[in-house]
């Protein structure tokens, strides 16, 4: 025995066993309701149930959790458990975390769009529906971000727009919410239809390119290139169009419903 | 049953939260989350819950949720300290701890009281390590998952708590003769 070998009678409990008998006598115990505040706290977050993220070579770069209240059937969770992949953005089952108070992108800062484009080195594209952005950022050398207010008068949730045209796009934002586009490098894996059969998303066309809509909310997380979550950038969306364009992923939330946000999608120049 | 919690049987991590509720809301009063012990344990569980994808399966449960109720406790703590003293967290953990009345017949209620006392004027991480290898009664290994620490570091620093937790003791015995005198 090393522990208290010099003045301790025989019969007498050492330090450690002391301590023992001490957590022994605790009679705290957990609080009669606590499972069911839990199961209240885990409900209180229904729109976080699903992962997305996006690796760039390795490099992740993209996480959402959204979701999907739909009736899905357990089984079907079971199976999209794994990921669901796509463009850049890959779709995970599990919570995501509370969004950030003001959520920003590691370094994000303003800039303009040629001076996003010299960042990136990819075009960076416009949407001719929604004309020039009010606002461009670039973060972390690989995403650049377009926002735009909220259309206005967009309180018609049937409104649709005539695909390829300039006008506004008509559908309604979400509420409260700008229109942001995000553009990154990233066309990575292939698109995994047998999970789509769960109404975890829609598979869409953007101009013969593959896209995918997602009708519920989304929270959206930075990861970094070594693959930690940037809890600062989490973010809610709502009604989020994801497309790819050879090696550009195009990731268009705020527009709603998906004629509108397929509509300003096919209008990049 | 943690791969069908994941999968979207949320029913099933009532039977989790059962069997490890008391020992979480113990860790969180150990390590000083006090009077939010149990706001503590509530948010953890939850935490847990949304972190359960990240759980490998056949990793132990115990630690791991742990780990999540200790780094709770402290920004509990930490909230509280603009606010509060050190003696006065000191005396909530006595309170805390000394508070009940436990069937106990190897102690006697000087020792336990002066055990407690000792206890609380520990730094921190002292009486984390003390509160989860001893009076929790966790393993090595464990207590390291919990304190994300080294194995190895669990030992020489449970063994260094234990010597400043002696001094504390012989400290307090010295007072207490030195007051009754």
């Amino acid at each position: 025995m090393t522990e208290l070998p010099d003045d301790r009678l025989p019969g007498e409990l050492s330090l450690p066993d002391e301590l023992r008998a001490l957590g022994r006598g605790l009679t705290v115990r957990a609080s009669e309701d606590l499972a069911d505040r839990v199961l209240a706290g885990i409900a209180a977050a229904p729109a976080r149930t699903r992962w997305w993220r996006r690796w760039l070579a390795g490099l992740v770069v993209l996480v959402a959790a959204i979701g999907v209240t739909a009736a899905v059937s357990a089984p079907v969770r079971a199976g999209i458990a794994h990921a669901l992949r796509f463009g850049g953005v890959e779709v995970r089952p599990g919570p995501g975390p509370s969004p950030a108070a003001s959520p920003a992108l590691p370094g994000e800062r303003p800039t303009d769009l040629p001076g996003a484009a010299r960042v990136v080195g990819f075009p960076v594209k416009v949407p001719a529906a929604l004309g020039p952005p009010r606002s461009v950022t670039v973060a972390d050398g690989r995403v650049v971000s377009l926002l735009y207010p909220a259309p206005r008068g967009s309180t018609s949730p049937g409104a649709t727009a005539s695909p390829g045209g300039t006008a506004s796009p008509g559908g309604t934002a979400s509420p409260g919410g700008a229109v942001r586009l995000d553009e990154f490098l990233g066309n990575l894996g292939p698109l995994w239809d047998k999970y789509l059969g769960g109404g975890l998303a829609q598979r869409v066309d953007v101009d013969g390119h593959e896209a995918l809509w997602f009708e519920d909310d989304v929270t959206l997380v930075y990861v970094d290139p070594n693959g930690g979550e940037v809890l600062d950038s989490a973010r809610d969306t709502s009604g989020t169009l994801v497309w790819t364009e050879g090696t550009v992923t195009y990731r268009l939330d705020g527009v709603r419903p998906l004629s509108a946000a397929l509509a300003v999608a096919r209008t990049m120049r | 049953m943690i791969a069908r919690v994941v999968a979207g049987e949320r029913d099933l991590y009532r039977v989790l939260v059962a069997r490890y509720g008391t020992l979480a809301k113990r860790t969180a009063v150990l390590c000083g989350a006090a009077a939010d012990a149990d706001d503590v344990v509530q948010d953890a569980f939850v935490a847990a819950y949304r972190a359960l994808h990240r759980f490998r399966s056949g990793e132990p449960f115990r630690p791991w949720l742990l780990r999540i109720v200790v780094n709770r406790s402290r920004n509990a703590v930490r909230g509280r300290q603009r606010a509060q003293a050190l003696a006065d967290r000191a005396a909530a953990w006595h309170a805390e701890v000394l508070g009940e009345d436990p069937v106990t017949g190897a102690l006697t209620a000087e020792r336990r009281e002066a055990l407690v006392r000792a206890m609380g004027g520990l730094r921190a991480a002292d009486r984390e390590i003390l509160a989860l290898r001893y009076l929790l009664d966790l393993s090595e290994a464990e207590t390291a998952v919990a304190l994300k620490v080294p194995k190895g570091t669990v030992k020489s620093r449970t063994a260094r708590a234990l010597e400043r937790l002696r001094g504390s003791l012989a400290d307090l015995a010295v007072g207490v003769g030195a007051g009754d005198d």
